[in-house]
């Protein structure tokens, strides 16, 4: 009987593969074993010898295909095969010490820095073993008790440690990127952040336009909540100032609580580095020395280039090729074509969006919004002008997130093709590390079939995408770019001018 | 490790570029691994012939036992290559600038005779022997098509062979990587040879896709410059004897299509 | 180590959850190490919360778990007399009887220990026959006790009674004693709840020949150190609980001369010598009172959650904790797994017994047996399992031993003083390494291997010691 094998990007030389093939040859008494890259030409060979089967269709020139012919069944032939393969490629590891504790790990490795995502009931506990390890701790896991935040971040105070989190998803220490985070150049500007995304976006823009950051460390969505008292943005504010590589602070947070933005303010004063300070969607009238508050990632991350001295295009404003697109789009918009559908995956993009768009849409909606009267009845169904965070709990139950896995976007996309009320559909993208490996190509093919949908009703649909990502990353900012374009869609430069353009499609004010 | 283990060669442009943009490992193995820049593949070892696209060691590293991963970053900082834990220094010496190889040659009657011997030599004692191992139904397939596309070097056969064999690069590659290289050596271009490597990156392998384009470009390891200028100006063949021993099947792959390539062209031209 | 040094250094992770963020790790040439992380006292969210109230005062526990690791590895003990148990053990009256394992009564006791009481009381001269025995065990006259509560302990069985010889033992660091019956040998013993004639005239032959002798040898020798026996044994192959064979030799070789010197027969000398000679598990009866010692010289230290006494009575196991010394902590006993004697299944078995797991407690016996390649056979696994355990008992103490170390594993240290938070914590119990005695009184031996106390000990250990620290603040 025979049975097949594809390997991808496996890549053995001719010496390894012949001489694993006599041996499991034998060893298993296998009639024969042929393992070739999957080239047409070695295809069409293993047809010829009557090894060949589907599973190959698919398989390019730099995957590794296996054949083999045997008397008895013997399914784990291919298992034995790698393990053959892997084995000629390993080194006798021995002492291959398992870990069972933090403690552990910190005796023999000395340890500087605990990455924790166990479940919330668990992770508090492991980050007081690491507080008491004199470790340093980021707390990806979220569903951790107030009174630990609190207690855990006294503790680390009292240490001089950090607490990042809990439910903090982006960090970037000395030039490694955490959990979620992209490739970022090394420069001066370091940053507190109380987003993910929203640090994320942030230090992309800083690197696409020649700057370059010292840390990014991130606090966790609720350290600026009345309880918590912004602990840890405090810390962090402190150590940038005290580190001397870091010439410009960037505070990145979600509108805190009055009392907490005493503290930072109070804070601030005493800090003699300039700062730029993010508070999304809220005004300061408040004016200090040296620190600047502006209201949107892509304002900080101009300001702060601007004050290191680096230029930036006008990210709040079309240019004129991007007004003669927008024109030609709107043109070509059927009456019923009146609003804009955003489908995000980060939702801090989605709550930049939604206080860029509230003054130019009526009757914006949300399920990230905070106001009242910008809340979405039933973020299932879409209606009007709405941005929805697909990464919000109700979508994620038991599914992974959409910055993992953007193919749960894709559904949604369709249905707000079918929409005749749908003018344009605004779409994110995160490259980096924790993201999915090519969440463009992931969703171009969508995209497409969704444009024709509505060509086929007589409506265009426009797409505004943003692909939050650098250079360096490994999902390739520039080929997924050019995929967007390929297919006609407008990329934007950040995310607040996707929704600039957005919003400039439907003619703002309606 | 007694002393320091520094790179050998590295062509310039080539460390500029592992300097300037994100340099990953492609793949490992015992005493080499592969490294892309630039979508271009890099061999590193201390094995490997010199070359554009070689990085020569100092000493031999058995790569397969540093606990490096595929698409591990490896970087170069000041004057050091640094691939896991091993720091690899630079020398300016070490620091080359390869060219592409422009010479043509003319043949000589004395030539024919050297080549003819190491026909051969390759016929008789090599090619069967190198083959043993394989699959004989396999081995009759890969021969047969080689033998078809050295006996007419048409494009159908050569894409016959493109691809075709064991490894990362295939027999066939390699059999045709030595024919352009001895179209080159005698000026005698191949009238399909763009039409091939329009193909090349679809039907084989991404290391094998770049030999090939490689070597239509002119650039050959610095091994087989010395057979060439060893062969064509002083008429031995003991490097091109040398050259044998490399790979499984690599190096008679190459030197077969090589003379192949030489030979092209002698009963319906007076090129000499 | 703060915050704007992390900043400095180079990055060393320990990724404590998901997997997946390993390969970043890896691409970015990040220094990573993935813990093989398993939930918290297995899962268990109200231990979880238990260990979060304490955790509070980790500097105050640690502090007193060190101190009382230190007064544990001082103890320099030796064998300082040979005596009967009216005459030396604290407490002791003519009608009582005192047995292994936390205090438990007479009609509870599983069948080897009633067996064994029933035959004290004969050797006594207290009853006539078994059926005597019987009706004045169970007719209250008898005071029963735990051997612990008097500074005492007794493998199996561990039946001490007023005319028995007691090895005496004296901690010259701290200046406790501890007391411990002579080894009575293989076969038909006291201890697995034999009371035949044999088994009297056995234990006649101990008081009339043995004792004397043995306790004019020692008195003449100065005392013999136990410790260093131990040290020695430890290299040669003994773990000082299972595998008693060298440290034994050890003994006889240190005591042989002396009891030459003293002014006994002829023939008492012989048979002394040849007694300690033919039983290989002589020294168990000294290496358990060595540790008894060790271990009571830290008790009643506050806040320290390390385990003194662990022992079994056949129906529960119960354990001690040097806060709060005197309080048991019991729960149903496990059964030994391990290798059956021919003719002998696991329905025969009684559950675990004795006071010999002192010497876990101590740091040796099970914690050792990665020197004790012979005890293999027993824990089914080979020798590679038997190293994985002593080295796994670090995990769970708060600190380890000085001079008892292991060859076989570089010299490592055993493991001392077994934790009840890293317990809970790791859900890694100690392992003890032990005999498996017939549920029938009399029938002996019928087999040994490996057995942990119930996890239920330390969870209520823990819970004490919650409340009781906490009304400490």
């Amino acid at each position: 009987m025979k049975d097949f094998k594809v390997l991808k990007k496996t890549y053995y030389d001719s010496v390894t593969l012949m001489s694993v093939t006599i041996a499991i040859k034998k060893a298993l008494n296998l009639n024969d074993l042929v393992m070739f890259m999957g080239t047409d030409m070695n295809k069409e060979m293993m047809n010829s010898v009557g090894l060949y089967n589907q599973v190959f269709d698919e398989a390019t020139p730099n995957d590794l295909l296996l054949g083999v012919e045997m008397e008895e069944e013997n399914s784990d032939w291919a298992d034995q095969v790698i393990e053959q393969l892997n084995n000629k490629n390993k080194k006798h590891e021995s002492a291959n010490t398992i870990y069972k504790t933090i403690a552990q790990a910190k005796e023999a490795k000395d340890s500087n820095l605990a990455i924790i995502s166990v479940p919330g009931i668990y992770a508090a506990n492991e980050a007081y073993k690491a507080l008491e390890n004199d470790m340093h701790v980021m707390l990806f896991s979220d569903n951790v008790s107030i009174e630990d935040e609190i207690a855990l971040k006294d503790l680390a105070l009292k240490k001089d440690l950090l607490v990042m989190g809990p439910d903090c998803g982006t960090a970037i220490i000395n030039g490694k990127g955490l959990c979620f985070a992209n490739q970022v150049s090394k420069g001066n500007i370091g940053l507190v952040a109380a987003s993910g995304t929203g640090l994320q976006e942030v230090t992309v823009i800083i690197d696409k336009f020649g700057g370059g950051i010292t840390q990014a460390i991130g606090v966790g969505g609720r350290d600026l909540s009345e309880a918590v008292g912004g602990k840890m943005t405090l810390k962090g504010i402190d150590a940038l100032n005290e580190d001397a590589e870091t010439k410009l602070i960037v505070v990145i947070s979600k509108p805190p609580h009055k009392n907490v933005l005493d503290k930072i303010i109070n804070k601030l004063e005493t800090v003699k580095k300039p700062v730029v300070v993010c508070l999304l969607d809220t005004k300061i009238d408040q004016k200090i020395d040296n620190v600047y508050f502006v209201s949107t990632l892509t304002e900080a991350g101009q300001k702060a280039l601007e004050l290191i001295g680096k230029k930036t295009p006008n990210l709040t404003e079309l240019d004129n090729e991007l007004k003669t697109r927008i024109q030609k789009e709107k043109e070509l918009k059927k009456p019923t074509q009146t609003k804009v559908k955003g489908l995000f995956c980060g939702g801090t993009l989605a709550a930049e969006a939604l206080s860029i768009l509230r003054g130019g849409l009526d009757g914006i909606t949300s399920n990230v919004a905070k106001k009242e009267n910008e809340k979405m009845k039933n973020p299932m169904k879409s209606q009007g002008n709405n941005l929805i965070d697909l990464g919000d709990d109700m979508f994620t139950q038991g599914k992974p997130h959409p910055m993992i896995e953007p193919t749960i976007r894709l559904d949604r996309i369709i249905s707000e093709a079918k929409n005749p009320e749908t003018s344009v559909i605004l779409l994110d993208f995160e490259l980096g590390l924790g993201s999915h490996d090519d969440p463009v190509g992931v969703t171009i093919d969508t995209i497409i079939e969704s444009k024709q949908l509505a060509e086929k009703d007589g409506r265009h649909i426009s797409f505004v995408a943003y692909v939050c990502g650098t250079n360096k990353d490994f999902q390739g900012l520039e080929k997924s770019e050019k995929l967007l374009r390929d297919q006609g869609v407008i990329v934007a430069k950040t995310n607040a001018h996707a929704a600039i353009i957005a919003s400039s499609i439907v003619g703002g004010a309606k | 490790m007694d002393k320091e283990v520094k790179v050998k060669s590295i062509d310039r442009d080539i460390l500029h570029m592992i300097k300037d943009h994100q340099a990953y490992i492609y793949a490992i193995h015992k005493n080499s691994v592969h490294i892309c820049v630039c979508n271009t593949l890099i061999t590193v070892g201390d094995l490997i012939p010199e070359g554009k696209h070689h990085v020569v060691i100092s000493q031999n590293i058995i790569f397969n036992s540093l606990g490096l991963k595929i698409n591990q970053l490896i970087y170069i900082i000041d004057k050091n290559l640094y691939i896991g834990d091993m720091q690899l220094m630079i020398d300016d010496i070490a620091i080359k600038d390869y060219q592409s190889y422009d010479f043509t040659y003319v043949k000589t009657i004395k030539l024919n005779d050297s080549i003819n011997q190491l026909l051969i030599i390759i016929d008789k004692n090599v090619h069967e022997e190198m083959f043993l191992k394989y699959n004989t139904r396999i081995l009759k397939i890969v021969t047969n098509r080689v033998n078809q596309f050295l006996k007419i070097p048409i494009l159908e056969n050569a894409q016959l062979i493109l691809g075709l064999g064991q490894g990362l690069t295939p027999y066939g590659d390699d059999i045709l990587v030595g024919y352009i290289m001895g179209r080159n050596t005698i000026g005698y271009p191949i009238e399909w040879i763009e039409n091939l490597i329009d193909f090349v990156d679809e039907k084989t392998t991404k290391l094998s896709a770049q030999n090939i384009k490689d070597t239509k470009d002119r650039i050959y390891p610095y091994i087989y410059v010395e057979m060439i200028e060893e062969l064509f100006n002083e008429n031995k063949i003991e490097h091109a004897i040398e050259l044998m021993k490399i790979g499984d099947t690599s190096g008679v792959g190459m030197l077969l299509g090589f003379l192949h390539g030489i030979k092209a062209g002698d009963e319906d031209n007076e090129r000499f | 180590m703060s915050v704007n040094k992390l900043f400095k250094e180079k990055l060393k992770i320990v990724n404590v959850g998901s997997p997946s963020f390993i390969k970043d790790y890896e691409v970015q040439n990040i220094d990573y190490v993935h813990l093989e992380w398993r939930p918290p006292a297995g899962g268990n969210l109200k231990l979880l919360s238990l260990l979060n109230r304490i955790r509070p005062n980790m500097d105050l526990i640690n502090k007193a778990n060190e101190e009382v690791v230190s007064k544990i590895k001082a103890a320099e003990a030796k064998l300082v007399a040979v005596k009967q148990a009216i005459k030396v053990i604290p407490g002791m009256t003519s009608h009582m009887i005192l047995h292994s394992g936390p205090p438990i009564t007479f009609d509870k006791m599983c069948g080897p220990m009633q067996g064994a009481i029933i035959g004290a009381l004969m050797y006594e001269g207290l009853a006539k026959n078994q059926d005597e025995a019987l009706n004045l065990a169970e007719s209250g006259n008898i005071t029963f006790d735990s051997a612990h509560h008097h500074n005492a302990v007794g493998p199996m069985a561990g039946i001490i009674s007023a005319s028995m010889p007691v090895h005496v033992i004296y901690n010259e660091t701290h200046g406790n004693y501890s007391y411990c019956t002579i080894n009575e040998g293989l076969g038909k013993v006291l201890r697995y709840g034999a009371n035949s004639e044999e088994v009297l005239t056995r234990l006649k032959l101990m008081e009339k020949v043995v004792m004397p002798v043995l306790n004019q040898a020692v008195e003449i020798a100065g005392g013999i150190d136990i410790k260093s026996i131990i040290t020695q044994a430890l290299h040669m192959g003994d773990d000082c609980h299972n595998r008693s064979k060298a440290s034994s030799a050890l003994f006889l070789r240190e005591v042989a001369g002396y009891i030459v010197e003293t002014n006994f027969s002829d023939e008492m000398k012989e048979q002394t010598i040849n007694f300690i000679k033919n039983n290989e598990h002589y020294f168990l009866n000294l290496s358990m009172p060595y540790c008894k010692v060790a271990l009571d010289s830290a008790r009643n230290t506050k806040n320290s959650t390390v385990v003194l006494a662990m022992s079994r009575n056949g129906v529960d196991f119960g354990i001690q904790l040097a806060n709060n010394s005197d309080k048991w902590f019991t729960a149903p006993a496990n059964y030994v797994k391990g290798l059956l004697f021919p003719g002998f299944t696991e329905d025969d078995a009684a559950p675990d017994i004795g006071d010999s797991s002192i010497t876990e407690t101590c740091g040796i016996g099970g914690f050792a047996m990665g020197g004790a390649p012979a005890i293999v056979q027993f824990v089914g696994g080979g020798v590679q399992k038997a190293f994985d355990y002593s080295k796994e008992m670090h995990q769970i103490t708060a600190g380890s031993h000085q001079v008892f170390t292991l060859p076989t594993l570089d010299f490592m240290p055993t493991a001392l003083g077994i934790d009840i938070l890293k317990v809970v914590e790791t859900n890694i119990l100690p392992i003890i390494n032990t005999g498996m005695a017939h549920k029938k009184a009399g029938v002996g031996q019928v087999g040994a291997g490996l057995v942990t106390p119930p996890m239920a000990c330390f969870e209520k250990a823990l819970e004490d010691f919650a409340k009781s620290i906490q009304g400490e603040k």
